[in-house]
């Protein structure tokens, strides 16, 4: 839950003393933020609230080193944005996907992926959601990052580049050969099958 | 046909599916984020609190030596009572 009309600045100040009571009202202020760039980059073994305390810890830790040049959630998004990146890479193995893997309803999405219309039933496109996170999964972690926040989230190359720091043209590049990646992981998923 | 843009209809059909509800902060997770890290400042104070135990110790010392220096020939004097015994044999046995 946000805190109305929290004054970050002056939160951060108190934070900064070791105020306990800004510190906490800082972590709920930022917690919705946290979660969701978690739960879009989760790796497959961790917990989201885990990994959630472990980017707030990385915040905390590393506090002095804001230097208020850009506002503090781009900060935060980009210490989350890394720590998942992290938690992504120590996930040494990235299994292939395939057809036996799917559900029931991955699977007829996965058949009929060009035809599923805007009005198709809501499941369908959660089945949907899941399959594409799956297909994610097997990519490399900065891939999966790069086509999670350009595909699913259409985030612009910019916005990538401001929580990552990667340059524009590598952005491009990876999510180019990552999407080729995927084409023929499918192609092979359709031939297997 | 579908086959090149299979990832693009995905990621749309993906897009489509219902937005996931705001995540509600678990109960107590701010203080536990708080408590974490917590240790480096209870660290500070325990090495605060360790130094003042050195200083203590000192002044323990210290005192002990000035005792032991202020009660040095007391506690080197050896009992009077047993060399003057010993002078007062002597000299019975070796004086007329």
């Amino acid at each position: 839950m946000a805190e109305a009309g929290l004054d970050m600045a002056a939160c951060l100040e108190r934070v900064r003393q070791r105020d306990e009571e800004a510190s906490r009202a800082l972590v709920r202020e930022l917690f919705p933020l946290v979660m969701k760039i978690v739960r879009s980059h989760l790796p497959r073994r961790t917990d989201e609230e885990d990994l959630a305390q472990m980017v707030f810890s990385k915040v905390f830790a590393h506090l002095d080193q804001y230097a208020g040049a850009v506002p503090l959630e781009h900060w935060v998004s980009r210490v989350a944005v890394n720590t998942c990146l992290n938690q992504l890479r120590s996930e040494k193995c990235r299994p292939e996907l395939r057809w036996a893997d799917l559900n029931e309803d991955e699977a007829e999405v996965l058949e009929r992926a060009g035809a599923l219309s805007k009005e198709a039933d809501p499941a369908e496109h959660l089945a949907a959601r899941d399959l594409a996170h799956k297909m994610l999964e097997t990519l490399s972690p900065k891939d999966r990052l790069i086509l999670t926040m350009l595909d699913l989230e259409e985030r612009s190359v910019e916005e990538i580049r401001q929580c990552t720091g990667w340059n524009a043209s590598l952005i491009k590049v990876r999510a180019f050969r990552a999407r080729m990646r995927l084409r023929k992981q499918f192609a092979r998923m359709m031939e297997a099958e | 046909m579908m086959k090149p843009d299979f990832w693009a209809f995905l990621a749309a059909a993906a897009r489509r599916a219902p937005a996931e509800l705001p995540a509600d902060m678990p109960f107590g997770f701010d203080m536990r984020v708080v408590a974490e890290w917590r240790p480096e400042r209870a660290w500070e104070e325990t090495f605060s609190g360790l130094a003042m135990l050195r200083v203590g110790l000192a002044c323990a010392g210290v005192i002990l030596l000035l005792i032991v220096a202020v009660n040095y020939h007391a506690l080197n004097e050896r009992e009077p009572g047993s060399v003057a015994m010993a002078d007062s044999a002597l000299r019975m046995s070796t004086l007329p």
